[in-house]
């Protein structure tokens, strides 16, 4: 595996001046919600200019095209890739991320895949093995990166605001919310998983970004037959754990906290810009609010334009992508390597009749 | 095996368990029914047989119960939906030949605070001052009519409080607890007619099972008689709060605070289904940020004002253990879990969930 394609510099297809023209593969949810208004933002900014846009329900493609009107929709995929432009943007349901990836790489676009980038590694590596043949570049969409929060905490940690870690505790999740279209999105075949393999990929995402791989894994979930709506990750990183509780069904408060020697960092899931920090020996705790370098306060479709705008210079200018492939390649080795070492979950409220079954249910996957 | 059970509601606290327990016991098939596909995320922990249906869509029903001998009416819901899906809930089953209807009732159609002697020959009245035992009047009574064409067998059960593992009564009382707005009136001493989750679906599996149940209503309820406070007090000792800080004396009256109108009028409900799941999320939790920066700054464990709600008086307040004798008699029902099991379990569920429970050790089996 090589990811050459992610770092090399790219001959700009386009004029300076010119907005880089994009197709889009995928009109669900994520579209709907933040792909559609991001890209509707760059256009009026003439960064980018939206060719096409693909879904194999016309209906759903309408809904997006009236946010995007001067985007076609292509009747198929294949339509998509012969239209003229040097950039897709893959946001279709997980099953298809890593064959419509390869496709686009093959006719010529790179690439910017919403996560996960493929339902498992050895798709992962199809994928940025056609990025490195091709010569073209594969961003993954871990948005999340692109908070000026979570940056900041990067940088808190790297320069050692709250001292050793000493333990990281992350809930996230409630009832599941997500405005799905139909039932298949909860089958391993569709999703590659349930709510590890959902928001789990982007919060273990964090994690490695903020304290590198782990060493040990420990994983639990409450899959019976399907896939996970509650899992317990913990990871040993060096001197602390990090414990992480997924879920998909009950709501408590969505906060990540990290303990240090000297003090504490609080971040609120999907809080942009702001985190608490409180610093032993101080009675104040601080919300602070960052940004990035540019200055401007960012929302959640922000880090949308972000995400694209940094494939954009990627592909005009050679700069690094922020957030390369191969990030998106070794989550999915990191939740792989979770369901590798499955544990049932204590359920504690199961009745004796239920527990004589439940093993059995739990060996089946969907 | 019983044949194949449709849940209708499944999605819910009561449908969702009742899919949990059939399933894991092999007791049935299951069908749970849902209103939307997102709501099937917690029961696509199993390889299940799912549909989406509409409770009040005739034609969407009738095609999810085909193949059902029995269907479990567990939809929750505003007035308005309780009351519109009694027909087509009905007439459907009747289109595919569903042989038995059990409808989930609930004894609040005596009111919250029933008085003594109140079982179930005791007068219904739809003039309560609480919409939903008025809609659960009015539904019990369309079923009824219904069901004179002897098209589809008939059973209602009228359970008490309904708690355990994802209850309001569980853990939405953990999250008030937590929040500073839980509050028990004159200390919770008054009767909690409470009925273990599990005890209701044992009696849905008697009121499928027994023949002789064909057109009876039963209540339903836990073996002990128990106080508020007996059902409040596990959870706050598993969380490390003090009860008798909570007590409160009962108000004069109830008149809608600006909060709870605001929450239930049409506007705010097409806000909170508008907005986009980060944004609810920042909301929410800007609010939660609010609220505790106001205790700390008062220094108070609680709230400043806790909102008392009229069916909580009440329901704090009430003096009658109301009877399961019949469903004892016809169905052979009793509590298949002691409240002491109930309230391991329930402890046990807020641990999973990830509160901070005294022993918080959710760990692998």
């Amino acid at each position: 595996m090589s990811i050459l394609a992610e770092t090399e510099q790219q001959p700009a297809g386009h004029r300076e001046d010119e907005p880089v023209r994009l197709v889009l593969a995928g009109c669900g949810a994520v579209t709907k919600l933040y792909y559609a208004e991001a890209l509707s933002r760059l256009q009026s900014r003439g960064q980018v200019a939206v060719a096409g846009i693909f879904d194999p329900e016309a209906k759903q493609a309408a809904l997006v095209q009236a946010l995007l009107p001067s985007a076609k929709v292509a009747a198929s995929f294949e339509s998509l890739l012969a239209m003229d432009a040097g950039i897709a943007i893959i946001a279709s349901p997980p099953r298809y991320h890593a064959d419509q990836s390869i496709q686009a790489l093959e006719a010529g676009m790179h690439v910017l895949c919403e996560k996960p980038m493929a339902t498992n590694c050895s798709e992962a590596d199809r994928t940025l093995a056609a990025a490195a043949a091709n010569n073209l570049l594969v961003a993954t969409g871990l948005v999340r990166r692109q908070f000026p929060a979570t940056r900041s905490i990067k940088a808190m940690l790297e320069g050692g605001l709250i001292g050793r870690l000493r333990s990281v505790s992350c809930f996230e999740g409630g009832f599941f919310q997500w405005p799905v279209a139909s039932m298949s999105y909860f089958s391993f075949s569709e999703s590659g998983g349930g709510v590890l393999q959902d928001i789990g990929t982007h919060c273990l995402d964090l994690l490695t970004w903020w304290f590198g791989e782990p060493d040990e894994i420990h994983y639990a979930d409450d899959a019976m037959g399907g896939v996970e709506a509650n899992c317990l990750v913990r990871l040993r990183f060096g001197g602390f754990d990090a414990t992480v509780r997924l879920s998909r069904d009950w709501a408590r408060p969505n906060l990540y906290r990290l303990e240090g020697e000297r003090g504490s960092i609080s971040w609120t899931v999907n809080e942009t810009e702001t985190v608490e920090v409180a610093l032993n020996g101080s009675r104040t705790t601080g919300f602070a609010s960052f940004t990035n370098a540019d200055g401007r306060s960012r929302d959640f479709v922000d880090a949308f334009c972000d995400q694209i705008s940094g494939l954009v210079d990627a592909v005009r200018n050679g700069a690094p992508l922020s957030v390369p492939a191969s990030a998106g390649r070794n989550v999915l080795d990191l939740v792989e390597g979770c369901y590798a070492r499955r544990k049932l979950m204590d359920m504690p409220w199961l009745g004796p009749e239920e527990l004589l079954h439940i093993t059995a249910c739990a060996g089946i996957r969907q | 095996m019983t044949g194949t059970v449709a849940v209708l509601g499944a999605n819910g606290f009561i449908g969702c368990r009742t899919v949990e327990l059939l399933q894991l016991s092999g007791w049935a098939n299951v069908r749970p029914i849902v209103r939307r596909p997102d709501t099937l995320a917690s029961l696509s922990r199993f390889a299940i047989d799912a549909m989406v249906a509409d409770a009040r869509d005739l034609q969407a029903l009738t095609a999810a119960f085909a193949g059902c001998q029995y269907v479990v009416h567990a939809v929750a819901g505003d007035a308005r939906t309780i009351v519109d899906a009694i027909e087509p809930v009905y007439r459907a089953a009747a289109a595919a030949g569903v042989l038995r209807l059990i409808y989930l009732s609930s004894a609040s159609v005596h009111g919250q605070s029933p008085p003594p002697g109140t079982d179930e020959t005791s007068a219904l009245h739809d003039d309560q001052t609480i919409e939903y035992n008025n809609a659960k009047v009015h539904a019990e009574r369309r079923l009824g009519q219904l069901s004179r064409d002897g098209a589809v067998q008939v059973v209602v059960l009228r359970p008490g409080i309904v708690f355990g593992p994802r209850s309001r009564w569980t853990g939405g009382f953990a999250d008030e607890l937590i929040d500073g707005s839980a509050y028990l009136v004159d200390g919770g001493r008054g009767i909690c007619n409470s009925a273990y989750v599990d005890n209701v679906i044992h009696a849905i599996k008697l009121a499928i099972e027994v023949p002789e149940a064909s057109g009876r209503t039963y209540l339903i309820g836990d073996l002990e008689e128990i106080s508020w406070a007996d059902l409040c007090r596990p959870i706050a000792e598993a969380l490390g709060f003090d009860l008798a800080t909570i007590s409160i004396s009962a108000p004069l009256s109830f008149a809608p605070s600006w909060k709870q109108r605001l929450k239930e009028s049409e506007g705010y409900r097409w806000l909170a289904r508008s907005l986009p799941r980060p944004v609810r999320s920042g909301l929410k939790a800007g609010h939660a940020e609010w609220r505790k920066a106001g205790r700390n700054a008062t220094g108070a464990t609680m709230a400043p004002t806790v909102m008392v709600s009229e069916e909580r008086a009440l329901l704090h307040q009430c003096q009658t253990k109301l009877p399961w004798r019949k469903a004892e008699h016809e169905l052979g029902y009793q509590p298949a879990v002691s409240f002491e099991e109930a309230c391991r379990r329930s402890v046990g569920w807020l641990t999973f969930a990830g509160y901070p429970t005294c022993g918080n050790g959710a760990g692998e089996r």
